[in-house]
């Protein structure tokens, strides 16, 4: 697969057809391309990479631009394509890394390292500047879903499990269902104290 | 992909793939699996959490907990996520208690059979709001028993006002009808009553109208 040229940048047009593309005949208002970025992003972050952020931007621009010079892909599913795609991208950063003569690996460790040694009044700053996003956030959710995450989290141990179950039955949910809606509300606010901490 | 190859992937196996300890072939195919398969990757999201919260929580325990802070906790944007998770559950426990502390009941008595928790805290205002309309409506009502009350008993009052009043009418014009009245109209016509009897036994000397009256006034008539 081609590297991206590095003039080519997305543009609106391009965009347009990559959100069409993503949704696959039905009109998500962008959900979907959300969605898929969050995915990619984990799959880069679950590797280790130190940019998920940006290897995710990378995956999707060829995405959009491969589809502006074919038109069309339907050899493959949407998001099968976007780890076909993702894959790549990720292998030939691990070999311009190693070229480099820096493991992704290493780096995260050094990152880290270097993590530990910066002065903890920036981790107090991050840690209060997340504990005021994750307000704002909480805030901004639907009192249904912000009341069924409060009661979702309460209590420990035994105690969590048992109030779990009383929260399924008083909502009429399986134990499961009700796991993946705490969850999907949990993903949306933890992507909302990321734009609020301004991780992108 | 179809929904019903995931339960091929134990809840172990997904925690062992989100704590880097799978092996390399096994990795690929749930890579892959993570971005093109809606239902495990929100099994995957999901299993996370918990993992994340069992961390917080220090349920985690040996091989299981290494894995987390080796692995897991290698990443910044991990490691944000146990930061999250550490504020949420936190934030949910004071949010709990200060209710508590308010007296809401509704969330720590809420039946298991009722309606859900969000509900329910709505349905403890709703559940007041009838209880305050239900007593101002019974007070309402008595307000209205009592006055009916009270109209009643004047308008009695009134009719036994009016009853007196007429009987006491009644008997002055009986009174007014009698002899005892002796001045004016209706004093001439008992004069006249009087004279006829007198006439009917005089002596027959007197005639005319004159003679008739002095009749009259010998008799204190007149």
């Amino acid at each position: 697969m081609a590297e991206l040229k590095r003039d080519w940048t997305l543009n609106q047009g391009a965009f347009g057809r990559l959100l069409e593309w993503l949704d696959e005949g039905e009109d998500s208002k962008g959900e979907r391309y959300l969605e898929v970025r969050r995915r990619l992003r984990l799959y880069f972050d679950r590797k280790n990479c130190l940019s998920p952020d940006d290897l995710t931007d990378e995956t999707l621009n060829r995405i959009a631009r491969k589809l502006e010079e074919k038109g069309s892909i339907t050899d493959v599913s949407a998001l099968h394509y976007c780890y076909i795609v993702a894959k790549y991208v990720f292998l030939e950063n691990l070999r311009r890394l190693k070229a480099e003569h820096i493991g992704a690996a290493e780096d995260v460790r050094q990152d880290t390292a270097q993590g530990q040694s910066v002065k903890t009044e920036s981790d107090d700053e991050a840690r209060e500047k997340m504990h005021g996003c994750l307000e704002k956030c909480l805030d901004e959710l639907p009192n249904d879903d912000r009341e069924l995450i409060l009661e979702y989290y309460r209590g420990e141990g035994r105690e969590t499990i048992e109030r779990r179950s009383e929260l399924a039955g008083r909502l009429g949910l399986s134990k499961n269902a009700l796991i993946l809606r705490a969850s999907r509300i949990r993903t949306r606010l933890e992507g909302c104290v990321r734009s609020c901490c301004g991780e992108g | 992909m179809s929904s019903a190859d995931n339960s091929e992937y134990s809840d172990e196996l997904l925690t062992r793939y989100l704590l880097g300890a799978v092996k390399a072939n096994e990795s690929e195919r749930l890579d892959e699996r993570s971005i093109a398969d809606n239902e495990l990757a929100w099994r995957l999201d999901a299993l996370e959490h918990d993992l994340v919260d069992a961390f917080v929580r220090n349920e985690l325990s040996g091989e299981t907990l290494e894995q987390f802070k080796t692995f897991y906790l290698s990443s910044p944007a991990r490691k944000a996520k146990v930061e999250l998770a550490r504020t949420l559950l936190n934030w949910s426990e004071e949010r709990a208690s200060t209710r508590e502390m308010a007296g809401d009941k509704q969330v720590e008595h809420a039946p298991a059979a009722s309606a859900n928790h969000a509900t329910g805290v709505r349905f403890g205002w709703l559940q007041w709001g009838l209880a305050a309309a239900a007593i101002v409506l019974c007070a309402f009502a008595f307000y209205l028993f009592e006055e009916n009350n009270r109209l009643r008993k004047l308008q009695n009052e009134v009719q036994e006002q009016q009853t007196h009043h007429a009987r006491k009418n009644d008997g002055r014009k009986r009174e007014r009808g009698g002899l005892g009245r002796t001045s004016g109209k209706n004093g001439r016509r008992a004069a006249d009553t009087a004279y006829a009897r007198l006439g009917a036994h005089g002596d027959g000397s007197d005639s005319g109208r004159y003679g008739n009256r002095r009749r009259a006034n010998a008799a204190g008539i007149g």
